[in-house]
């Protein structure tokens, strides 16, 4: 076998001063030889050395002595030289072409967006199963506490609908508690512990107890579903995900991926409304009620804001696709239903 | 021989290239997110490594020897610190003393803050060398607490438009005050020409090309970056450069180097 040589650059640790070195390297004896000068020479054990590549420069370290070091500028010595004293896992990665490390981030960035889209938001919503349920009545109740403080509340309207209420069946695994507020707003909303506040506003604009039937299947359907965890559930998990993802970024970016969480939040918003709509729907076939009523709910809320928010940024959907969402399953799923004069009347007295 | 005369200047160069280093960033930010941020130190060790072995002077590459097990023991101690910090903010928050505990907690991180930074410099500089020569570093604990207390100030009062100026007095504490130190006490120092305008002007240029690359352009602002700052740096001493003798002791505390890093301050050189 053959010996390699060539010559390379010495320093020895002590100063700064380059010195100009012949190299000879044995592969049997797995010795480099190295002689400086006319007079001193040494060898160095490929156990006792570390190479390192930069670009064409191989470096040559001792272990014991970091100092101490060659440099060879030769690619042909060097390519003999790396069969027999390896540069490590972590050099040959970087050694890969473009094309490698371009599918890479490809797959990488992939992963991410998967993990971001589905994994993630999965993730977020199941850990929320572990969480036992009296945290969504501690959680509920500390935020009607809150609500409550700056409304007033109509104590004859409540009572009212608390009987109207009784006359419904409905499957919730919370006892439910209904809230009549007097304000203008044409709203309603259900927190986790089954408080369930509706405005003044929305009764007033109500033709028909079928319309509040639906109203309060979907409230009712929030709270079974545990809407309001799940969505904290994904949101948060999100949220810790984009934190990780942009890790020691500046403000600016930080803002953007917080900003573009929040948005695609909205989505999954409207997707628990869709389940909501979906539950009224189911509330109202139990009851034996009109499903039309439904229908009417939606146009009665329907306000002329809906045709400028885009339905992207908005926490429901758009109206007129939950029109038709519920006008598809009125025409599926068929049933009778009867007037039901005792519902209607304590419907009056709530219009008044 | 080449000499150093007090009118004599030798400047560094950079070598690195876009795609070079974002290999190396790519590789870190996979393995990182991986382990769940686990990999970190070793991440930041290779990538001093890699813009270390960029920058030459007189021909010779610098070396960082740090190793990622030097400075994850420092990530260790430096998270254990911010986990007391929170307790005793969570703590005052239970107590119903809330003010005390956002006090002390602020005011902790502010002040960790030069010290973090401080210990980051001594432990690079003690892992530095260029032809087996060690770097020595003499930057003043207290000059550096007044200059980041000012920074701070003048930070909060400009909303924020003097952190660009902030950053480069920073940058510029630590260049003016490394240096390469001979056995006869003569030396080789360092000095820094960034203004704080030019300084502002990269900056901003930067946050855009990575805004707009989605983070992919990074590797590419910052060689574009340490070019910039290399090309900025002066060395200027008596000795001959080929006649440096070795002095300097080891520094083996790297807890310096993470709380800096945990405290999101981008040290660049």
């Amino acid at each position: 076998m053959a010996f390699y040589n060539t010559t390379g650059i010495y320093f020895d640790g002590k100063s700064s001063l380059p010195q100009e070195v012949k190299l000879m390297f044995n592969p049997q004896t797995q010795l480099l030889y190295i002689q400086n000068g006319f007079y001193h020479r040494f060898e160095w054990k490929l156990t006792d050395i570390e190479v390192s590549q930069n670009g064409e420069m191989l470096s040559i370290i001792r272990k014991d002595h970091p100092e101490e070091s060659i440099t060879i500028q030769d690619a042909h010595f060097a390519q003999h030289f790396y069969q027999f004293k390896n540069v490590g896992w972590y050099q040959k990665l970087l050694n890969q072409s473009k094309a490698f490390y371009l599918g890479l981030t490809t797959v990488f960035i992939g992963f991410l967006l998967v993990s971001y889209f589905f994994i993630i938001p999965y993730i977020g919503e199941k850990s929320i199963e572990i969480i036992p349920e009296s945290y969504d009545q501690e959680l509920g109740e500390l935020a009607y506490q809150e609500m409550i403080s700056e409304e007033e509340i109509d104590q004859n309207k409540t009572k009212i609908l608390g009987e109207f209420v009784k006359e419904l069946k409905f499957s919730s695994s919370k006892p439910l508690k209904f809230t009549i507020v007097k304000s203008d707003e044409v709203n309603a909303f259900a927190l986790p512990n089954g408080d369930i506040v509706i405005f003044t506003g929305i009764l007033k604009k109500m033709n028909s107890y079928e319309e509040l039937v639906a109203l309060i299947g979907h409230e009712a359907t929030h709270v079974h579903h545990r809407h309001s965890m799940k969505m904290l559930g994904r949101k948060l998990s999100g949220y810790i995900f984009i934190s990780t993802i942009l890790g020691d970024a500046n403000g600016v970016v930080t803002a953007i991926g917080e900003n573009a969480h929040a948005l695609h939040s909205l989505s999954y918003s409207r997707h628990y409304e869709e389940d909501a709509d979906n539950g009224a729907f189911n509330t109202l076939k139990i009851n034996k009620v009109n499903p039309k009523g439904m229908v009417n709910l939606f146009k009665t809320i329907d306000n002329k804001d809906d045709s400028i928010i885009p339905e992207f940024i908005s926490t429901h959907p758009i109206t007129k696709n939950r029109i038709s969402n519920t006008e598809k399953l009125i025409k599926e799923n068929p049933y009778p239903f009867v007037e039901n004069t005792k519902l209607h009347q304590l419907f009056l007295s709530l219009k008044k | 021989m080449n000499h150093l005369n007090s009118n004599k200047r030798y400047s560094l160069a950079f070598h690195g290239k876009g795609w070079d280093y974002f290999k190396v960033i790519i590789v870190n930010y996979i393995l990182t997110i991986l382990t769940f941020g686990l990999y970190y130190p070793w991440a930041k060790a290779a990538d001093l490594k890699y813009l270390y072995s960029q920058t030459s002077l007189e021909g010779s590459r610098f070396v960082f020897s740090g190793t990622g097990k030097e400075m994850f023991k420092g990530f260790i101690k430096a998270f254990g610190i911010f986990i007391l910090l929170y307790v005793i903010l969570f703590a005052s928050i239970k107590l119903q003393y809330p003010g005390v505990g956002l006090t002390i907690f602020y005011a902790g991180l502010f002040l960790l803050m030069p010290f973090a930074i401080h210990g980051s410099y001594k432990y690079r500089m003690s892992r530095s060398s260029w032809r087996g020569i060690r770097f020595g570093y003499r930057g003043d604990l207290k000059e550096l607490i007044k200059m980041m207390f000012k920074g701070y100030f003048f930070s909060i009062f400009t909303f924020g438009i003097y952190i660009f100026w902030f950053e480069k007095n920073l940058m510029n504490f630590y260049i003016n005050n490394l240096e390469i130190k001979d056995k006869n006490n003569q030396k080789i120092n360092f000095k820094s020409n960034i203004r704080g305008s030019k300084w502002l002007f990269i900056s901003i240029t930067n946050l855009l090309i990575i805004i707009f690359t989605f983070g992919l352009g990074f590797a590419w602002a910052m060689t574009r970056t340490l070019n910039f700052i290399i090309s900025n740096i002066e060395l200027t001493g008596n000795i001959d450069l080929d006649n440096i003798q070795q002095t300097e002791q080891e520094y083996k505390n790297a807890m310096g180097e993470d709380t800096a890093d945990a405290l999101d301050m981008d040290f660049i050189v």
